[in-house]
């Protein structure tokens, strides 16, 4: 009996941690949130020296110029999305405008470039220079890509003259044919350039002249193999001379900087990093005031994204000013592109 | 010697609070006390889960459900504290012509919560009519929590063209989206919500019962139930932490009227009253009722829980000297908690009471053993008792609904 009621109690000492060993429920929750393709950057396509003159560089505006005050007031959250939105909507027609503007610039070109050249093609084989004036100080009888000629032979060949008003002819229609490019082009592509205009001046209006980086004035990025071990970035001073590596410079008006070692006041740029699955380059510069004794005022860090087209290069992304002065940081854009063209040795 | 059936609940209480409210009954209280003298040792067990409960309109949800939520681009937006990537993607929508106040997809979680509490507790008959106990509660707890967020197809589309304008800021958001409770979570300084799985020690109540009478046709007992906060209190940095202490002092008077209707039926009515001293504590303040996340913290909050009171029914039936079986109603009530700070407005304060309001009715059900009688007799060597019971809440608000098991087992000598 003992025994039984002394291993009951064990037992039921043994229930009171049971729910120990039970185990908790799996949670379970539905997800599917939005999924973003997958980037398809290949470093492989950045190989090669890229250099772009004026950037367009510039903080968000954070204040406006109020009237009444006669002062700048800061701009409340909403109203600096709505700047930005501005800002995005001109950049974007802006861009929406170039492109069509080129490409239609080319499409005319394209159209008349084929008449003109078949007509040229015709004027040749017709030997219309051999039929100018040789007393004519511009003809050059024996130089058959002269197109159009002030004067005739004086002849009464019938041949010869019937020639000569075929020549006269091509000539008038190859002129006829550049006025109707003009005016195509008036009348389609002015349209487009003064939307192109407007909407850069409205980005220009909307920014404003103390947001933009009017001194940084080149950024030139040369990507592949490196000659020697003398860059900063991904540990280079580590790596065999020949692995591909990467040299960031940039240029401000008074001075440059560079990432590559042992060349003067060159190398101050610092935090290079690349990430070469996305593309992505991040990199700091010192602000120096260089009517100042080369005073050092802030830091600019650059967060970029590489983005080939072809031969071409598009950058952009974030910048990000700090003045030691304030402490204070302000954001801003920068974009640039530009030809990737082949390192020169 | 009906004095020796004290049971668990004596000591313990009859009812399990969780860090300041009500909960399910987990016994039923008698009159009886220990004779002079007489020491009983005691291991209580109570198993829950903590997945279901009574809202503020008396509906049965999951605890999970406030983080279920439709989220507007706006409320993604205002959770985010990125401010140039708020403005961006701000600029950008205003840019589509797509209002803030679209929703842009909803957020899920799923949180199951495993607590096991094991009771030790000790007892002591002072005199005849006075026992007095302590017990302290160790609690086991086993988190589970899944968390996501389903995107709209307008949301998919934008993050696609927002994708062509700039891949990094793009994968940046979507990180971000990938788990919109997490970000703001993480946003707001809270860590992560995850699997968690702890032991620690609970609130020490120290009890004392009085037998104010003794009757043939009745009997009734006072006991009173300090709580002292031993355990461990919520850490405000954890959305869901289920704290086995509420980090003050209580203090619970009750009154327990028995009536012998045969010599195997009893009837028993226990009315208690706690009160929940106010103290001072480190909180959060919600944003406002509805977002009750918040970054911002209040090291010094003053706080006042509500008041419980609460009132039982029961019945115990014992065929044999062995065997006992028990059913309890019980009907409790706890006011509001009310909060007071210097850190914001007085109306944030005031959110933190939201739904903290509780309202209950309980059944319970137990099954007894007891050897008492039986070493009365002399037919038995030791006296002990064993109790098994289920607690249900079948009604109420702010309240659990989950089933509480309890198993405990007393040893006199």
């Amino acid at each position: 009996m003992k025994i039984i009621f002394t291993n009951t109690i064990l037992v039921l000492l043994g229930l009171q941690f049971l729910g120990c060993s039970i185990d908790v429920k799996k949670a379970n929750a539905p997800t599917d949130p939005p999924k973003v393709a997958k980037s398809f950057f290949s470093s492989s396509q950045i190989v090669g020296h890229f250099r772009a003159s004026a950037p367009v560089m510039f903080l968000w505006p954070v204040d406006r110029w109020d009237e009444a005050a006669q002062a700048f007031v800061p701009l409340s959250f909403s109203e600096q999305a709505e700047v930005r939105k501005n800002i995005v909507k001109a950049s974007e027609d802006k861009a929406f405008y170039e492109a069509e503007f080129f490409a239609t610039e080319k499409q005319l070109d394209e159209k008349y470039l084929g008449l003109q050249e078949s007509l040229k093609q015709e004027y040749v084989a017709d030997r219309c220079y051999a039929l100018c004036d040789p007393f004519e100080l511009s003809c050059f009888p024996g130089k058959p890509e002269t197109f159009f000629q002030d004067a005739w032979i004086d002849t009464d060949d019938p041949e010869e003259l019937a020639l000569i008003e075929k020549c006269i002819a091509n000539e008038n229609e190859r002129r006829g044919l550049e006025a109707d490019q003009t005016e195509e082009e008036e009348v389609i592509l002015d349209p487009i350039e003064a939307k192109m205009i407007a909407a850069n001046e409205s980005l220009l209006a909307t920014v404003g002249n103390r947001n933009f980086f009017n001194d940084f004035t080149t950024l030139e990025l040369v990507y592949g193999p490196v000659a020697s071990c003398e860059v900063v970035p991904n540990d280079c001073l580590d790596i065999d001379p020949g692995q591909t590596g990467l040299v960031v410079k940039v240029l401000f008006t008074g001075g440059g900087f560079s990432n590559v070692l042992n060349s003067g006041q060159d190398h101050q740029i610092s935090e290079v990093d690349f990430d070469q699955e996305n593309g992505f380059l991040t990199f700091k510069v010192p602000l120096i005031d260089f009517a100042d004794e080369n005073r050092v005022t802030g830091e600019l860090f650059f967060d970029l994204e590489l983005n080939p087209k072809g031969k071409e290069l598009i950058v952009g992304g974030d910048i990000r000013r700090t003045l030691y002065a304030t402490g204070k940081t302000r954001v801003g854009r920068i974009s640039a592109s530009g030809p990737i063209m082949p390192i020169e040795n | 010697m009906a004095f020796w059936t004290i049971i668990f609940s004596s000591l313990v209480g009859s009812s399990f609070c969780w860090a300041g409210g009500l909960s399910a009954p987990i016994s039923i209280n008698t009159t009886a006390v220990l004779p002079k003298g007489v020491r009983s040792v005691q291991v209580g067990g109570i198993t829950t889960t903590v997945d279901g409960w009574f809202n503020d309109f008396g509906l049965s949800t999951g605890v999970a459900e406030p983080f279920n939520q439709e989220l507007s681009y706006s409320r993604l937006l205002q959770a985010e504290n990125d401010e140039n990537l708020k403005l961006n993607v701000e600029s950008q929508l205003r840019n589509q012509g797509v209002p803030l106040e679209t929703i842009a997809g909803n957020s899920y979680a799923d949180i199951n919560t495993l607590v096991v509490a094991t009771i030790p507790a000790m007892a002591y008959g002072l005199t005849d009519r006075w026992t007095v106990a302590f017990a302290v509660p160790i609690v086991y707890t086993n988190i589970d929590a899944e968390t996501g967020f389903v995107g709209r197809d307008q949301l998919q589309e934008l993050v696609t063209d927002f994708s062509t304008k700039s891949r990094k800021q793009t994968q940046l958001i979507q990180s971000k989206l990938k788990d919109v409770i997490a970000t703001e979570l993480a946003n707001k300084g809270y860590q992560p919500l995850e699997d968690r799985e702890r032991t620690e020690v609970g609130d020490l109540r120290l009890i004392a019962k009085y037998l104010a009478a003794k009757e043939l046709s009745y009997s009734w007992a006072i006991s009173n139930t300090l709580t002292v906060p031993t355990g461990r209190v919520r850490d405000i940095d954890f959305i869901v932490d289920p704290a086995p202490g509420d980090g003050q002092v209580d203090l619970s008077i009750a009154s327990i009227f028995e009536v012998p209707v045969t010599s195997k039926l009893r009837l028993i009515n226990q009315t208690s009253y706690t009160i929940q001293f106010a103290d001072v504590i480190d909180t959060r303040i919600p944003v406002n009722q509805i977002e009750r996340a918040s970054a911002d913290i209040d090291e010094g909050a003053n706080r006042d829980l509500g008041d419980i009171i609460s009132t039982s029914f029961a019945a115990l039936y014992a065929p044999t000297d062995l065997f006992n079986f028990g059913a309890s109603y019980t009907l409790g009530y706890k006011e509001r908690d009310r909060w007071r700070g210097v850190n914001a407005s007085a109306d944030r304060y005031w959110a933190l009471g939201v739904e903290t309001e509780q309202f209950m009715q309980a059944v319970y059900l137990q099954a007894g053993l007891s050897t008492v009688e039986l070493f009365k007799r002399k037919a038995f060597f030791l006296p002990m008792m064993a109790n098994l019971g289920v607690g249900q809440v079948v009604d109420g608000r702010n309240v659990r609904n989950d089933p509480l098991w309890s198993m405990n087992m007393t040893l006199f000598f």
